[in-house]
């Protein structure tokens, strides 16, 4: 384990690292108090230190549980981020859609809808009035 | 330890760390001291089981974490009892005590049919 740095101003920094940095900080910060308590009631400093690693049991799957935890919380926040966001997108479009008075949303609904079904529509009946024959050997 | 006894306990200890912060913040080591102190130190396997445990209270947003200077000075991540952690500590307990009456009635039965 590094030499543990305050992690309170490094907020900006990239998720990944910062977990693991203030995991370990407080797990350092748990071992020193608890040596520091053993040491105080007379115990050798560096048996202390052995001692509080004892009564921590597994560090190693301590740690790595605390990491997966905190990564999944980080992931959570980034996803509810995004929604936040687009949840913003859609309500600024429906309030600038409701800024245009109402009869031009339907004339423009009206007027693009026709023109969709026409350009559909008319090419279509002109082609069913061919013959099917003149229309291969015409290829 | 079997899995009834991992399941039984983990649920226990979540109560104990919300119950160890209900009287304000404190970071993980004052909770395993509280908690330690106030079972006699037989409920902790490995006092590194309470991070794990914290970190998923804090996910669910029954305590926030907050880093903060410690007693002596030094940085440590102090914990306080969200609003939704107190309403959870509340039905927790009760839900607890509950289930061991019921639990221990039922361990207790001297006879196939119920008394």
């Amino acid at each position: 384990m590094s030499e543990p740095r305050p992690p309170g101003p490094f907020r900006l920094e990239v998720g990944g690292k910062r977990v693991e940095r203030e995991v370990d900080a407080e797990i350092e910060f748990h071992l020193a108090m608890r040596a520091r308590k053993l040491a105080a009631a007379g115990l050798d400093p560096s048996v202390a230190r052995e001692r509080a690693l004892e009564l921590f049991g597994d560090l190693d799957s301590v740690r790595r549980e605390c990491l997966s935890i905190n990564h999944e919380r980080e992931r959570s926040m980034t996803r509810r981020d995004h929604l936040g966001t687009l949840r913003q997108d859609v309500g600024y479009a429906f309030r600038s859609f409701r800024m245009v008075d109402p009869p031009s949303i339907v004339l423009a609904i009206a007027v693009l809808g026709s023109a969709a079904v026409l350009a559909g529509f008319l090419p279509a009946r002109r082609a069913s009035r061919v013959p099917p024959l003149e229309a291969i050997r015409a290829d | 330890m079997d899995e009834l006894d991992v399941s039984l306990l983990r649920g226990t200890l979540d109560l104990l760390i919300l119950k160890a912060v209900s009287w304000g913040p404190r970071h993980g080591y004052a909770v395993a001291e509280w908690i330690g102190e106030a079972t006699g130190d037989s409920l902790m396997i490995g006092e590194g089981t309470l991070y794990p445990a914290l970190h998923r209270l804090e996910r669910q947003g029954l305590v926030e974490g907050e880093w903060g200077l410690s007693e002596n000075n030094r940085t440590a991540k102090f914990y306080a009892l969200s609003r939704t952690g107190r309403r959870r500590l509340q039905e927790g307990s009760s839900a607890w005590h509950r289930f061991v009456e019921t639990a221990s009635r039922a361990l207790r039965a001297t006879g196939p049919v119920p008394a």
